[in-house]
């Protein structure tokens, strides 16, 4: 049994050592960074290289060679069609990957425009935190459901769908953060020194608000890209014959039992980039208050 | 709000905060439809329609008059509770949603109550053996079930419960009127599925939750004064944890009825997710309009229950 007490407090002293070393040299001794990064980089790599790594088109059809089971030849076998699921998958990567990675970054931006503006300008804080609450009372796979199916299925489609589905987690972080933070003293000695609110909002408030949001936005990167392939899995999303992971699997329900190879391997891909998004947010998490956590 | 304000009075000002939420959600909901690139009612009357046909259509949903008209239209008949109708089921979509309700929410009641219990006492556990080797395997179990996707566990799960083992039945759903144990067998697998990624939600907030707590004075306290374990963990920890899970249920309930929408696909059970998804490959539009307002406003509801009980539970929130 650990007694609790001490170990906090050894935690604490470690956070409080002097920061010789840099927050990156940390995070590198923090195994589920290092587990987290290696992952999300190889995923990353065959997504950017899939020509390079396989020169089957993902749509080119053979009949002759349906349903193979994983070989030397086919290494994830092939599909209904005689489609390489290697192949199929790599560019499936592509797909998930862009869009969680897209979804993240704008539903991150928005996020944190919309909470400074919040905590700053209390007159329009009302408003739009009204208005999150709004799209907040949809569970947000519906909402992003409901978007995706009015524009039409199309990549963009989804990735509109799912930032604003995402949208009010970050807006509410950022504001939260940017409460706390505006009653600095050195936010308010910024603003008795003369400092425009837009210099204190991004010279002084969103830095110091970015560390949780960026915590946040891993999550979400792994959010949506499970999103992403829960809405191509039910033909709302990414429409074949462009590949994602989620539709590979939607077309290969069909023959489970007989062809596993073809809904399995998209599968574990979804899963290993949703495990090493996941453990990323935590480490970053645990960076930014050790307080808290432990994986180390 | 500075000293304690009433309870009745923070009660009243979330009433009233809940208001331009309702009205909001129901101009989103309303300008859904204007998302559709083109014209909605050829869109919806589909491309080989006749003219006659998609006017018809038009003035059905009356997408013939002008848009403030046709939002005042909106906001008034929501006001009477006419969330307006299906054009392929011949059926109001109140109606639609009241009829397909009972199997949603057995499946998001039933796996809450399986995520509740083993969530809490999995954080519990990891918190208090934190760093050891009981933390770490509960967090890798719970970290998988944030990670894996759920439709596609749902499907292994067919194949191996389902179709190798014979233990449940691969699809359909028995309504409770059919009795206990048939209606549990038809929901039991899709449930469980569904409780794995809130399991893990679940369980990891419930441990930083229990380990903020752990850390607190009142704690060493209690452990100086010779209070046993189970005294200073069991009531003093979880109890103040507690409060978080209240808080959580609201979220869970979400991700519940979000979950649904695509397990119901997998399982063929006749839900609301299933029929919104029928809805929308048949361009019924107005039935995805009035289902996501349906569910909007329930939220709204859930969310306010939640923010009351949080008051009510926990005297420090009265205090701001």
């Amino acid at each position: 049994m650990t007694d609790v007490g001490i170990t906090s407090l050894a935690v604490n002293a470690v956070a409080a050592a002097p920061r010789r070393h840099g927050t990156f040299r940390r995070l590198l001794r923090h195994r589920s960074f290092v587990i987290g990064f290696t992952i999300i980089l190889l995923l990353t790599l065959a997504a950017v290289l899939a020509p390079l790594i396989s020169s089957i088109d993902p749509t080119a059809m053979k009949v002759r060679f349906r349903f193979r089971p994983p070989s030397a030849a086919f290494w994830f076998g092939t599909d209904q069609f005689g489609r390489d699921v290697f192949t199929r998958v790599l560019y499936g990567a592509r797909i998930s990957l862009f869009v969680g990675f897209a979804v993240s970054v704008i539903s991150g931006i928005c996020g944190a425009l919309l909470g400074v503006i919040a905590a700053q300008f209390r007159r329009l804080d009302g408003p739009i935190m009204r208005l999150m609450d709004a799209l907040m009372s949809f569970p947000a796979i519906l909402l992003a459901l409901g978007i995706a199916a009015a524009l039409g299925p199309r990549v963009s489609s989804v990735i509109i769908a799912l930032t604003v589905a995402y949208i009010p987690a970050g807006v509410r972080i950022v504001r939260a953060a940017a409460l706390t933070v505006r009653e600095m003293d050195y936010v308010q000695a910024a603003k008795v020194s003369g400092a425009s609110s837009l210099r204190i909002i991004f010279r002084h408030i969103l830095p110091n608000c970015l560390s949780p949001l960026l915590v946040h936005l891993t999550f979400i990167f792994a959010y949506a890209m499970l999103a992403e392939a829960a809405l191509s899995f039910i033909g709302v999303g990414i429409q074949p014959p462009i590949a994602s992971w989620g539709n590979i699997i939607a077309e290969g329900r069909d023959y489970a039992t007989q062809a596993w190879w073809v809904m399995l391997f998209p599968g574990i891909a979804i899963s290993l980039a949703a495990l090493s998004l996941n453990l990323l947010g935590d480490a970053l998490g645990d960076m930014l208050d050790p307080r808290l956590k432990g994986g180390e | 709000m500075r000293k304690e304000a009433g309870l009745t009075r923070i009660v009243a000002f979330k009433l009233l905060q809940a208001v331009p939420v309702i009205l909001i959600i129901s101009v989103l909901a309303f300008l859904l439809l204007s998302l559709l690139p083109g014209d909605p009612a050829t869109i919806i009357a589909g491309e080989q329609a006749s003219p006659a046909a998609i006017e018809q259509v038009r003035k059905q949903l009356g997408l013939d008059r002008s848009f403030i008209e046709q939002l005042t239209i909106w906001i008034f008949n929501l006001a009477r509770g006419n969330f307006g109708s299906s054009l392929i089921l011949n059926q109001t979509v109140l109606s639609a949603v009241g009829e397909r309700l009972p199997v949603t929410l057995s499946l998001a009641l039933l796996s809450i109550s399986f995520t509740i219990p083993v969530g809490v006492f999995l954080g519990s556990l990891a918190a208090y053996f934190r760093r050891s080797w009981i933390d770490t395997v509960v967090m890798t179990v719970a970290l998988l079930g944030v990670s894996l996707p759920a439709f596609w566990i749902a499907i292994l799960g067919v194949i191996l419960f389902s179709v190798q083992l014979g233990w449940v039945p691969s699809s359909g759903y028995a309504p409770l009127s059919q009795g206990f144990g048939p209606w549990f067998a038809s929901i039991a697998l899709p449930a469980l599925i569904l409780s794995l990624f809130q399991i893990g939600f679940l369980a990891r907030m419930t441990r930083s939750a229990m380990l903020d707590v752990l850390g607190q004075d009142y704690i060493r306290t209690a452990r100086a004064k010779g209070l046993g374990e189970w005294h200073t963990v069991g009531k003093h920890a979880l109890r103040n944890a507690l409060i978080l899970i209240i808080t959580a249920t609201g979220i869970l309930l979400s991700a519940a009825i979000g979950g649904s929408v695509i397990i119901e696909q997998v399982f063929a059970l006749p839900g609301i997710g299933r029929m919104v998804v029928q809805a929308i490959m048949a361009r019924d539009y107005p039935l995805v309009q009035g289902t996501m307002l349906i569910l909007g406003f329930t939220f709204v509801m859930i969310n306010l229950i939640v923010d009351i009980l949080y008051t009510l539970a926990d005297p420090r929130v009265r205090h701001d």
